[in-house]
């Protein structure tokens, strides 16, 4: 039976001083409750320590191996790999020549065995785990990391009352296994499954020890921690190998970062290590501006997270904003909802022709015409809501330990190495071989129910190791250790390779497999930190949000300075992490270890945060919440004081940081204008949330825009020409347009060849309402503006309409989403009036009424974006006040002259939480519009093409124009010759009448005019020809849904047959917008005749529904019953 | 945390990049060779319509000519629209300046290619690079003087009777009359007004544009077959063709015929020509018409049918333009 023998770090940490302070660590063990789930605090307090202290001796801690703490990959919830229940703990004392060293032996946990030799276990008082033991323990990935924790299972307190007071070094091996049967990883495992569950563990085989050995069948885990002095660290015959290095470093050597998320905070570290100082470069590049401080610091952090945007793009700054805005939000999906689409067919493999009548290669592939495809019923993600995400905390220079994730740490590789069976019989220098067993007694391990005989080589292998051991101690040189001894001491340089000599250990002979530096550990003191103990002072500022200025990404100061004293004491424990470092290393490991400062939204809240212990087995439930506190905070914003911070290790030795001398740098996210002891902490709610952003029916109603049904309430289109600006209908059709008049500022006028009526106004020739009072109100804001004094006058409001429209289109990159085969997008700009509908909705349970009152501040479109193409928007119906996107825009459409009342230079509106607000956006077709909270991640909503790309077809804007030379008898002008449809040319014969005059298309060809030619003014108009129509694909309803709506059997879904024989139900909403773009075309099946067409009936109040009337009988009600399923 | 760039910062680098011209150059180079050609062809009056040149019948009756400068400010104003087309207008009211020259450019090479290309001789971006007619170099930004271009047209039988009329432009009237055009402009290619562009706009209207100003344009029968003809007498040189008398018939002018040695040179000497009596007028008594010509020049044997073709041979005709001395 072959043993796999895998390393493990024991370190021992000998405790001489009993007045030192130690933080309290152990979990406390949790316990349910008889009334069901309850919640309870299992972690210690922060801050706490222990009362009496840590009694003199040696206290030993070894590490699971890593692979063993990993979760497993494939499994739906995070299943961890059963731990080694079984240890021998081993020491050696004493000296070596007497004749042979002290043994002594435990065996883990207690009670676990036969009685052992020696004096038992200490009394220690096991909790209760169920098995089978994983590195959760009762719940806390971290719980192995605590000494006290797994004391008697990972870790034992070895008081040495029994070794005396003379000075003497001392050695422990551990030595583990699995006792449960079927929980060893190589139970049953072939060689090919060995091999890759070596790879799945980041093992690797010693190819010296494994030799022809057989496969292994199960794991033996060891460590071993040598030349420990005591009870000093000095012993006889070793000079100065027993000094113990301290690990802990001093707290002016920790450079603390607090960033707003970890990249943020190491980026900051980096750049500051760069300039040498410990803060304050960001500090100035921000306040003077300099190009590079920020700029370098947000490549840096989007490096470092591994997103970085696409920088060869023209907008790389804007979206580089917004990735790293969002990187400072988590989210969780919402529902799912489900939805019916059409899913074509995908393209037959193309059939290869043999050679055609022309030869080879003719014809080539034919594409064998595809059938129609099919409806599909798919469920898609809801919506996700977003939570703001925790400050963190990265400490540079706090003695990363390695005791977890730093397994492989001594291969190029980054495997562990592992051996099988052969270990070391001796290390020394020739010609001693310096055997272990020359100073063990005979079979120590004798009647112990340990694997044998690996145990016990792995004891001769502790004293063939351990310089304390060495039979030569007696002829050690004053000071010094004896040759032995050192030459087994410079085993402990395999730990530091850039240490070790380029000779390597020559002069050492060393009789077996070494194995790997892990599991041999040279005296010292050691330090494991794992944990964070933090304490905050939330100061709100007074106004709440309020004192804070939406800009354009985010919040900024702007108002009251924040309260001199904190309205909450945050106080909680993180667990560092090496996440930071693992993001910013590349070959050399970085001494950085992260935290976040969790659950601040929480806390604020005053929401529990014990876990919910329940029994195994009882449902998953929560424990009622309690009531809101009378401090509960919905929408956080103000500073953060860093009040205490103190990094705490495995034996609960700790560093505190703050207060204390260790720099705190703030990352540019944190920096607050204040004080410099405060950390910036921008609005966000502390509850999940969501900006919803729905386009709605662009005939006015509230209904979103899905199923046919467009946004879309017209066009508008600004003519440079005469400033005027045409509408068009949501199909292309025009309507008119509202021109500049010297007398009565601005007129309405309707479209060239329809009968105009004095003094009508847009709603007459509009049947648009939304789009009707886009053009009203501006002829409103423009009425009586002429008659105003001098010095009142404004721009009107058409001229400022254009000028806004006109300069916010600069930033706009108009065909890369729509394309350039539109006419409309080059005979002129249209700019599409979209409808939609805005809200903030706060997934809150406590439903805070302060909350619902509070106006938020919102902000459309991006001038930095490209592709964001809103032009301006009106809010919650006001179409008199045209929002600019920026208010820079306003500047430089006003130009000097004063801006009309109708142009709100905010650009920004306020939205209450869970209260949608309407809008009507100025959109360039295609595009898209972004809304910016700041307390959420920047969103952003596109047109469909398919709504805008019928309209841009057919429009093109009537061109006033004037003189043309015409013929009296032909109207002959140069019109486009590749343009399908007809030209018009719109003249007035008098103040009263239209003549249309048919445009025949003028070619250089020399046709003598019939007559003088005459000057004309008029409109230049293309009528667009019809699209052609392509046939609908036919899909038969079999069977439909019906409910009763007051009292009248209403068709609510209907159940197609797909051409492949699947069957779906699509409900009426959505069978009706498939219809209504006419990419199917459904038919009631009858029992007898052709199937009856359906149609679209559209309601008064805009909702639709089926028909397939035949004869004055709906076909569709005759249809039998879908059923369930 | 702020924006890299603020929407206002945006707009600033926008509008000073607007204002100032320094838009990218991607933007300002020249236009692509269609493009250009398109420009080319329209400041040739390509696609204009007719209308617009002659906007009245009777600015341009039949059998008349007109010859005009083009005026280089509207075809300016058509290039920029043209090329304004489908932009923002208030950026391209700011780019125009910039652009237009670079365009200028480029297009003014192209005109010479635009003949070729209608006829298809070359396609568009294929043409030679050293055109007799090159833009001016200089930076591209710099403003370009349009070369004079000038042109006629021609609304006359000439243009539906003769379609291989040949047009010829000189620099100067100091060109020989009999001159053989290829070889003297072979000998004085400085004297040669390039032609760009002639065309019929329909059977009866002849347009014509040179790249210059010409002091002298002939109008040429094609120089193809054989032509045998006799000359209208000198003698009443100021009866138009087709007159008629008060009868309402045609007045026959008289017609002559040069007598030429036997090396085929004039002597001086002219015959009239003799009509056959009691036939359809206008026919030639070929046999008198011979028998005048031995009499008036005898030669070694009498003048058969090659004797009386070297009499009656005729070169092309040739019509002259010639405006005044400079």
């Amino acid at each position: 039976m072959s043993r796999l023998l895998v390393p493990v770090q024991l370190d021992v940490l000998v405790v001489r001083d009993e007045r030192e302070r130690w933080a309290a660590t152990a979990m406390t063990q949790p316990v349910a409750g008889a009334g069901g789930p309850r919640r309870q605090r299992l972690a210690p307090e922060p801050f706490t320590e222990l009362a009496d202290g840590r009694p003199p001796g040696a206290h030993l801690h070894w590490a699971v191996p890593d692979a063993l703490t990993r979760a497993g990959r494939d499994a739906v919830e995070p299943v961890f790999p059963v731990l080694p229940d079984r240890w021998l703990v081993v020491r050696l004392s004493g000296p070596a020549t007497a004749p042979t060293r002290t043994v002594r032996t435990w065996l883990l946990p207690p009670g676990s065995g036969p009685g052992l030799p020696g004096p038992g276990l200490p009394d220690i008082e096991l909790p209760d785990l169920t098995p089978p033991l994983t590195a959760l323990g009762p719940g806390d990935p971290a719980w192995t990391a605590a000494y006290d924790n797994v004391l008697g299972r990972f870790a034992l307190y070895d008081d040495l009352l029994d070794v005396g007071r003379a000075a003497q070094s001392i050695a422990y091996l551990v030595c583990g296994w699995y006792g449960r049967a079927g929980a060893d990883p190589l139970t049953g495992v072939d060689e090919a499954r060995f091999w890759t569950l070596l790879e799945e563990f980041g093992w690797s085989l010693d190819r010296r020890s494994s030799g022809a050995d057989p496969v292994p069948t199960s794991c033996l885990f060891h460590g071993s921690a040598v030349a420990i002095g005591w009870p000093l660290p000095r012993w006889p015959g070793g000079g100065d190998l027993g000094a113990e290095a301290e690990a802990r470093p001093a707290p002016a050597e920790v450079v603390v970062a607090v960033g707003d998320t970890t990249a943020a905070a190491v980026a900051t570290l980096a750049l500051t290590a760069e300039d040498g100082t410990a803060g304050g470069r960001r500090d100035r590049d921000e306040a003077s501006g300099v190009a590079g401080g920020p700029l370098v610091h947000r490549l840096t952090e989007s490096a470092l997270l591994g997103t970085p945007d696409r920088l060869d793009l023209p907008d790389w700054p804007a979206r580089l904003d917004a990735a790293l805005h969002r990187a400072r939000f988590g989210h969780r999906p919402g529902r799912p909802v489900t939805e019916v689409v059409w899913q074509p067919s995908p393209p037959s493999a193309p059939v290869v022709g043999g050679p055609g009548p022309d030869g080879p290669g003719f014809p080539g592939p034919v594409p064998i015409p595809a059938p129609h495809g099919r409806l599909v019923e798919v469920r898609r993600p809801g919506p996700r809501t977003w939570h703001a995400k925790d400050p963190v905390v990265v400490l540079q220079g706090a003695g990363r330990g390695f005791r977890h994730g730093g397994d492989g740490r001594f291969t190029p590789t980054g495997h562990l190495v592992c051996r099988t069976t052969v270990t070391v019989l001796g290390v020394g220098i020739p010609p001693k071989l310096g055997l272990g067993a020359e100073a063990l007694p005979d079979d120590p391990l004798a009647g112990l129910p340990v694997p044998a005989p690996d145990c016990a080589n792995l004891l001769v292998e502790l004293a063939a190791t351990d310089p304390g051991s060495a039979p030569d101690l007696a002829s050690a040189p004053p000071g010094r250790p004896s040759p032995l001894a050192a030459a087994r001491a410079r085993l402990w340089l395999l730990r530091d390779p850039d240490a070790l000599p380029s000779g390597g250990l020559t002069g050492v002979t060393v009789v077996g497999a070494l194995p790997s530096p892990l599991a041999l550990t040279p005296p010292g003191r050691p330090w494991a930190p794992f944990r964070l103990d933090w304490s905050l002072g939330y100061l709100p500022s007074p106004a709440g949000v309020h004192d804070w200025r939406l800009d354009d990404l985010d919040f900024v100061p702007a108002g009251a300075a924040p309260a001199a004293k904190p309205t909450h004491l945050l106080t909680g424990s993180t667990v560092l992490t090496a996440h930071a470092a693992t993001m910013a290393e590349q070959d050399t490991p970085l001494d950085l270890l992260s935290g976040s400062l969790a659950d601040l939204a929480a806390r604020l809240r005053g929401d529990p945060l014990d876990p919910v212990v329940r029994e195994r087995g009882s449902p998953v439930a929560d424990p009622p919440a309690p009531a809101a506190p009378e401090d509960f905070v919905a929408v956080r914003a103000g500073a953060l004081r860093l009040l205490r911070l103190r990094v705490v290790d495995g034996w609960g030795r700790f560093v505190d940081l703050v207060p204390g001398p260790a720099p705190v740098v703030p990352s540019p996210g944190v920096q607050s204008p204040g004080p410099p002891d405060l950390l910036a902490f921008p609005p966000r709610f502390t509850a999940p949330a969501r900006v919803s952003m729905r386009f709605t029916d662009g005939a006015g109603g509230t209904a979103e825009a899905v199923d046919g049904t467009t946004p879309i309430a017209g066009y508008l289109l600004a003519s440079p020409l005469d400033g005027s600006v045409e509408l068009f209908d949501a199909d292309g059709g025009g309507l008119g347009r509202l021109r500049p008049d010297p007398v009565a500022g601005t007129v309405w006028e309707a479209e060239p060849g329809t009968a105009a009526q004095v003094g009508g106004g847009p709603d007459r020739d509009v049947p648009n309402t939304v789009l009707a009072a886009v053009a009203d109100r501006v002829l409103a804001a423009d009425r009586g503006l002429r008659a105003l004094p001098a010095h009142l006058r404004t721009l009107p409001a058409l001229e400022a309409l254009r000028r806004v429209l006109d300069v916010t289109r600069m930033t706009v990159d108009e065909v890369g989403a729509a394309g350039t085969e539109h006419l409309g997008l080059l005979l002129g700009h249209p700019v599409a009036v979209v409808r939609a509908r805005l809200a903030v909705e706060v997934e809150d349970p406590r439903r805070p009424p302060a909350l619902a009152v509070t106006a938020l501040p919102v902000r459309l479109g991006v001038l930095g974006h490209l592709q964001d193409g809103l032009l301006g928007a009106f809010v919650a119906d006001e179409h008199g006040r045209l929002l600019v996107v920026d208010p820079a825009v306003a500047d430089l459409a006003g130009d000097g002259a004063t801006l009309p009342a109708y142009v709100n230079p905010s650009a920004t509106f306020t939205v209450q939480p869970g209260s949608p607000v309407m809008l009507t956006l100025l959109m360039v077709p295609g595009s898209r519009v972004h809304v910016t909270t700041g307390l959420l991640p920047r969103k952003a909503v596109a047109l469909e093409r398919s709504w805008t790309a019928p309209a841009l077809a057919r429009i093109s804007p009537t061109v006033r124009r004037g003189p043309v030379l015409r013929d009296p008898a032909v109207t002959r002008l140069p019109v486009p010759g590749r343009v399908r449809g007809s030209w018009s040319w719109h003249r007035r014969a008098d103040p009263w009448t239209w003549i249309s005059d048919e445009v025949v298309p003028a070619t250089a060809e020399a046709l003598p005019p019939t007559g003088p030619l005459e000057a004309s003014d008029g409109w230049l108009r293309l009528n667009r020809g019809p699209d052609p129509d392509y046939p609908a694909l036919p899909l038969d309803v079999t069977c439909v849904r019906t409910t009763l709506i007051d009292g009248v059997r209403t068709v609510v879904a209907v159940g197609v047959n797909n051409a492949d024989g699947s069957h779906v139900r699509v409900p009426v909403a959505q069978a009706a917008g498939l219809l209504e773009v006419r990419r199917l075309g459904l038919r009631a099946r009858r029992p007898s005749g052709p199937p009856v067409p359906v149609r679209v009936i559209r309601r008064a109040d805009g909702s639709r529904s089926l028909r397939a009337v035949q004869d004055g009988v709906d076909a569709l009600l005759a249809l039998p019953e879908c059923r369930d399923g | 945390m702020k924006a890299l760039v603020t929407g206002g910062q945006l707009l600033d680098t926008l509008a000073t990049a607007h204002q100032t011209g320094l838009v990218p150059t991607t933007v300002v180079g020249a236009p692509t060779d269609y493009v250009s050609s398109r420009v080319a062809a329209w400041r040739l009056l390509h696609d204009i319509p007719y209308a617009y040149l002659v906007p009245d019948d009777t600015m341009l009756p039949a059998e008349s000519i007109r010859f005009f400068h083009v005026d280089p400010a509207w075809l300016d104003a058509l290039t920029e629209a043209a090329l304004g087309l489908g932009a923002d207008p208030p950026t391209w009211q700011t780019r125009a300046p910039r652009v237009l020259p670079a365009t200028r450019r480029s297009v003014l090479g192209s005109m010479r290619l635009v003949r070729d290309v209608r006829r298809g001789r070359i396609v568009v971006g294929d043409g030679p690079s050293d055109l007799p007619w090159p833009p001016p170099a200089g930076p591209r930004d710099e403003p370009v003087e349009d070369p004079p271009v000038t042109g006629f047209l021609l609304r006359s039988a000439l243009v539906s009777r003769w379609p291989g009329l040949q047009v010829r432009a000189w620099t100067t009237a100091a060109v020989p009359s009999g001159a053989d055009p290829a070889e003297h402009a072979a000998e004085h290619p400085e004297r040669v007004v390039p032609i760009l562009r002639l065309e019929r706009l329909s059977p009866g209207v002849l347009i014509a544009l040179f790249g210059g100003v010409p002091r002298l344009v002939w109008l040429e029968e094609p120089h193809h077959g054989v032509q045998l003809g006799v000359d209208v007498a000198a003698a009443v040189p100021h009866l138009p063709a087709g007159s008629r008398t008060g009868a309402g018939r045609e007045i026959q002018r008289p017609h002559s015929v040069a007598v030429r040695d036997e090396q085929g040179r004039p002597t001086g000497q002219v015959v009239s020509v003799p009509m056959r009596a009691g036939a359809r007028p206008g026919v030639v008594d070929v046999q008198k018409l011979a028998a005048a010509l031995d009499a008036a020049r005898p030669l070694p044997a009498p003048r058969g049918g090659a004797g009386m073709s070297l009499a009656l041979l005729q070169p092309p005709a040739r019509q002259r333009f010639a405006g005044g001395a400079r």
